[in-house]
């Protein structure tokens, strides 16, 4: 199990990154009349005249136990600032992944059985936008099409609850990025699965041939996919960060870009390592599930 | 022309007559099978025996109709059951395949699919034919008894097992297991001893002899081997560069060998007794002709020592030499 280690070096560098970030918080917090006396006493009650490491183990403390502190903004506490931003963004990102396993998959199977042909080729082309595209660009395009040109899909959210209707959008831009690597993949190794002799086999016994595509050869196919889709995870949390913020999505890649400018960092910090734990987390059901469907790893 | 080893027809179970398999390739095309006739009887094996590209395999394949994409078939006819198979549509194929006819493969290794259970792979052969109506625990009783049938010591554990867990030689019974799960008429094994080691191999031949003895099932056994083709058949068709230069008994083909081919290719089997001598193994000189353009006449006349002129010319048919002793060579043709 790496997800502890790999928890702790990421609190870590977390940690650190923040501190060396330019600018003084207790001077922005303290504001811009302060004098050096009033920094200074700022800088006391955020704590930021102790030693690193004792400001280091503050933090894991503060982590551990869940109690987070007040906001340096806004003053309110954390916990309930980036919960039900944490929550969105989990909604959004599931359903990216979601449509990203459909469509790319779907998309990898149909270029396999169709390879050297032009249904190959567009899918091919898709892939190809889908890879190079920047998730700004698809989602202004999207924005441009189902919001200005149709009316039928609101642009941006409104609140801090958003509805279904207001996730589509946002998850149809980081499904339709993250489909396109699923998409080659697929193809890729689905191809080399229909060239198996175990394929052979399946045909001198007469198995359909639906069953020799989608049970037979898919599920060999499908254990590099499940690596690739667990890798892709993070970039779509990345990609969350831009779409959240095109989008006015309330979750958190944005909470933390608006503390990020507001120098919140306490704010930044534990919405960092949520991300992380949440990367990581995913990162650990991916190793189970391969383990589920490719029987050789099971001995390791 | 077709060969035939007994005169009744009534239990045959498979005849191709004149069958032509060509590849398409960039330099024309490959005369793999080019004219092959032979006929089986129910209960009884043939193998085939030839060096590697004498098309052996591609008959094989062609039986199953398990041909890849750019196999052309230029002519024929193979009649399984009454039935052409040739003219078969895909849904025909499909129901035959696996259920009256069955094949088993060189590699058991790569044969298995990797991620699924051996009894998961054995249940789905079984829902094809027999099993059709089997609730899940006589399907189990099924399974185990055909672990059973192939030798395979506690089928229980084998069948919660994935292939990468078993030796290749358990991996081999296991499709061998798949192949008579059904009932099939008619087995088609392919070299499936030579990724084996020599002692597995010699349990895995006598398998195959048994199982086709005690279910009375036909068996073409494909090999590059005739010692190991002598363990498992009746009879022995000998081919070369697409065409059977000789089909007979086994006991005849090693006793009495009547084509030059054949003659050479026993003199290639190593023995103890000429290790010992010190006589080393005889080589036949020369090698496959290139199938895209074969010699004209008898296929074999370059590489024979006994080729006349006439092999030059003359494509020999075959002829009867003795009952059911067959051979293609314009040595016997005043024997005909």
């Amino acid at each position: 199990m790496l997800l502890i280690p790999t928890l702790l070096g990421a609190s870590i560098i977390i940690f650190l990154m923040i501190h060396f970030l330019p600018g003084d918080p207790a001077q922005i917090l303290a504001g811009p009349d302060a004098t050096l006396q009033d920094i200074q006493n700022m800088r006391i009650r955020l704590g930021l005249d102790k030693p690193l490491p004792v400001q280091y183990f503050l933090f894991m403390e503060r982590l551990l136990t869940w109690n987070l502190g007040n906001s340096l903004v806004s003053g309110f506490p954390i916990t309930s600032l980036i919960v039900p931003r944490f929550l969105n963004t989990l909604k959004l990102a599931l359903l990216a992944i979601s449509i990203s396993l459909a469509i790319g998959i779907v998309l990898g199977i149909v270029a396999a059985l169709k390879r050297n042909t032009t249904v190959d080729r567009i899918v091919m082309i898709f892939a190809l936008l889908g890879v190079s595209m920047p998730v700004f660009l698809l989602a202004v395009l999207l924005i441009v099409i189902f919001s200005i040109k149709l009316h039928i899909l609101p642009a941006t959210v409104i609140g801090s609850t958003p509805s279904i209707r207001h996730l589509v959008l946002p998850s149809l831009t980081l499904g339709l990025i993250g489909a396109a690597p699923i998409a080659r993949m697929t193809r890729s190794s689905m191809i080399e699965a229909l060239s198996q002799e175990y394929i052979k086999t399946s045909e001198a016994f007469g198995f359909s041939i639906r069953k020799i595509i989608l049970v037979y050869a898919l599920r060999n196919a499908l254990i590099p996919v499940v690596t690739v889709a667990g890798l892709n995870f993070g970039y779509l949390l990345a990609g969350a960060v831009i779409t959240e913020t095109v989008f006015a999505y309330p979750g958190l890649g944005r909470l933390i870009v608006d503390s990020i400018f507001a120098r919140d960092y306490p704010v930044v910090q534990f919405g960092l390592m949520m991300i992380v734990a949440l990367f990581a987390v995913v990162n650990t059901v991916v190793d189970v599930l391969y383990a589920l469907i490719n029987p050789r790893v099971r001995l390791e | 022309m077709t060969y035939s080893i007994q005169e009744s027809r009534t239990d045959e179970v498979l005849r191709i007559s004149g069958l032509k398999i060509y590849y398409k390739g960039d330099l024309g095309l490959v005369k793999a099978v080019d004219g092959v006739s032979l006929s089986i009887n129910r209960g009884s094996s043939l193998a085939i025996v030839g060096e590697s590209g004498s098309g052996k395999t591609t008959l094989g394949h062609a039986i199953m109709r398990l041909l890849p994409y750019n196999a052309v078939i230029a002519g024929g006819e193979i009649i399984f059951n009454g039935r052409n198979v040739l003219s078969l549509s895909k849904e025909e194929l499909r129901k035959l395949r696996g259920y009256r006819l069955t094949m088993v493969f060189q590699e058991p290794s790569a044969a298995l699919n990797p991620v699924f259970k051996i009894g998961s792979f054995l249940k789905d052969v079984l829902k094809k034919g027999k099993g059709a109506s089997m609730s899940e625990s006589e399907l189990k009783e099924e399974m185990i008894s055909l672990l059973r049938k192939v030798r395979i010591p506690s089928p229980e554990e084998v069948l919660n097992k994935y292939p990468h867990e078993l030796s290749g030689g358990m991996k081999q019974r296991v499709l061998i297991a798949a192949a008579i799960a059904n009932g099939p008429d008619l087995m088609i094994a392919d070299e499936p001893t030579s990724a084996l080691d020599v002692s597995v191999q010699a349990q895995i031949l006598k398998l195959l002899d048994e199982l086709r003895a005690k279910m009375g099932l036909s068996l073409i056994f494909i090999t590059h081997n005739l010692g190991v083709a002598a363990q498992v058949s009746d009879q022995i068709a000998v081919m070369y560069a697409g065409k059977i230069m000789e089909l007979a008994p086994t006991s005849s083909i090693f006793e009495t060998p009547k084509h030059p081919y054949t003659s050479m290719l026993l003199k290639t089997i190593p023995t103890i007794r000429r290790e010992l001598k010190k006589e080393g193994l005889a080589a036949i000189p020369g090698s496959l002709p290139d199938l895209t353009s074969p010699p004209p006449g008898c296929r074999f006349h370059p590489r024979c020592p006994m080729a006349m002129e006439d092999c030059r010319k003359v494509d020999p048919e075959p002829i009867e030499v003795e009952k059911g002793h067959f051979v293609s060579c314009l040595l016997y043709r005043d024997k005909a």
